[in-house]
């Protein structure tokens, strides 16, 4: 018995990031195929910004840079964007938005005020933008801070409206699957 | 001793460092972002977004056709009223230049193929198409549809092509406007089909609904392929140059079928063009 633990410790270690890989993967299909024709001012929902903020909320600031940087390298390369670019922004949301994580309580998430997790999001998403904005739009020939306002503000509005519904979403369904328990 | 004690402190501060670190490592990467070896990698993933939406290709998207099959009645119509005015126009044109004793021109040789989906990315769109290295594709061709251009091929692989969108950031087309003749640069607004021309002299006379077309100030597209029209024209404060706003002509967010222009930039004008270069 204490190998099965064992092992069962190992492959737990081993199935969140599995998880949080084949999220990505699913998310990059979704971009490919989907999302496209849910363009507002040619932005669409950021689902893999979603991804990032959410592990770094579930796992911490470390994590949540890594993760930052692995997931938003595998959208510059899925998504022909310039390389480095989303690996960037996301590094920086993923740390941000892992300072409002509370590692040592697993439950914080279910507990805390979907509001105030909201407003975390936010967070996150705002600073991925400013900083994804203040790069990408410098080839336009508009003033940058303008630019940046104008798309990151669509961005941020679009992708946090997005993990707003995600959120009730998966709140509801927690609390449900806590009750049954 | 020393380095237990910078050990120490990275790893008090480790969550700094590994940030910093891989913000480094991202700009890097910017850098190089067109360096060859990254152009592999890009390659490599154009081929595998292109297996995927191929194999999914036979999903139906309503909207899509719906919008599509519009499209295609009123260019219809619009390429009927065009064919019989061009082929007056060709008839006359062909008189005129037997006159001046001047070569015929060669119409374009193009390759049809079609758009397997789209990637919209922050401010940049691409899609991959079914044609590839193996069909004479090459990074830098024209693509085009009977209503205009859609953008231009940005990387290949053997039977993909990763084309770059009109509606992109770092998209810049030469341009001229039909009737006066003034050239000006074509930049993305932001918005789906609405561009800016840049660039125009306040002294030329520009109207409303005026159509825009290539240049051929640049040789990176053919000139006199149709870009869009002039949707409003106002004076910039400095009163040397318009703002000039211009509708694309190409509906990019239903486009499908397109024709690749099997032209390429003549390298002796570039080298030329690039010593004068400042």
């Amino acid at each position: 018995m204490p190998l099965l633990e064992e092992l069962g410790k190992v492959s737990g270690r081993w199935l969140r990031p599995l998880a949080y890989a084949i999220a990505a993967l699913l998310i990059a299909l979704l971009h490919l195929l989907l999302l496209p024709w849910m363009a507002i001012l040619g932005v669409v929902p950021d689902l893999f910004l979603l991804l990032v903020l959410w592990i770094a909320l579930r796992q911490g600031r470390f994590a949540g840079t890594i993760a930052g940087f692995a997931i938003g390298l595998l959208q510059d390369v899925f998504l022909a964007d310039v390389l480095g670019l989303n690996a960037f922004a996301k590094s920086i949301a993923g740390f941000v938005a892992g300072m409002f994580a509370q590692p040592e309580d697993p439950q914080w998430m279910e507990t805390t005020d979907p509001l105030r997790l909201l407003g975390f999001v936010l967070v996150g998403i705002a600073f991925h933008n400013v900083a994804y904005f203040l790069i990408a739009v410098h080839p336009l020939a508009a003033p940058v801070w303008e630019s940046v306002l104008k798309y990151g503000g669509v961005a941020t509005g679009y992708t946090a409206a997005v993990a707003a519904v995600g959120l009730l979403l998966w709140r509801a369904f927690r609390r449900r699957t806590i009750s049954e328990r | 001793m020393q380095l237990q004690r910078l050990l120490e402190l990275l790893l008090r501060f480790r969550d700094y460092v590994v940030l910093l670190a891989l913000l480094l490592v991202a700009l890097a990467l910017m850098q190089l972002h067109s360096a060859e070896r990254l152009q592999a990698l890009r390659t490599v993933a154009l081929v595998l977004t292109g297996l995927v939406r191929q194999s999914l290709a036979w999903i139906p998207n309503p909207f899509a056709l719906q919008r599509e099959n519009e499209l295609l009645h009123r260019i219809n119509i619009e390429l009927m009223q065009a064919l019989m005015r061009q082929q007056e126009l060709a008839a006359e044109n062909e008189q005129l230049r037997s006159l001046l004793q001047l070569p015929a021109r060669q119409p374009l040789p193009l390759l049809f193929g079609e758009l397997l989906g789209r990637t919209v990315g922050q401010l940049q769109s691409y899609a991959t198409l079914n044609r590839g290295s193996a069909d004479g594709v090459r990074p830098g061709m024209p693509v085009v549809t009977a209503a205009g251009l859609v953008g231009t091929v940005e990387a290949v692989s053997p039977h993909f092509a990763l084309v770059h969108l009109l509606p992109s950031r770092t998209m810049r087309v030469a341009v001229q406007l039909q009737h006066s003749g003034a050239e000006g640069i074509l930049t993305w607004e932001g918005r789906e089909r609405r561009f800016l021309l840049r660039y125009v002299p306040t002294s030329v006379s520009v109207q409303a609904g005026e159509p825009v077309v290539t240049s051929n100030a640049s040789d990176r597209f053919p000139g006199g392929i149709p870009v869009g029209s002039v949707r409003r024209v106002e004076p910039l404060p400095d009163g040397l140059f318009y703002r000039i706003e211009v509708q694309a002509a190409v509906p990019f967010e239903s486009v499908r079928y397109v024709a690749v222009v099997l032209h390429l930039p003549n390298p002796e004008r570039r080298r030329l063009e690039g010593q004068l270069a400042p």
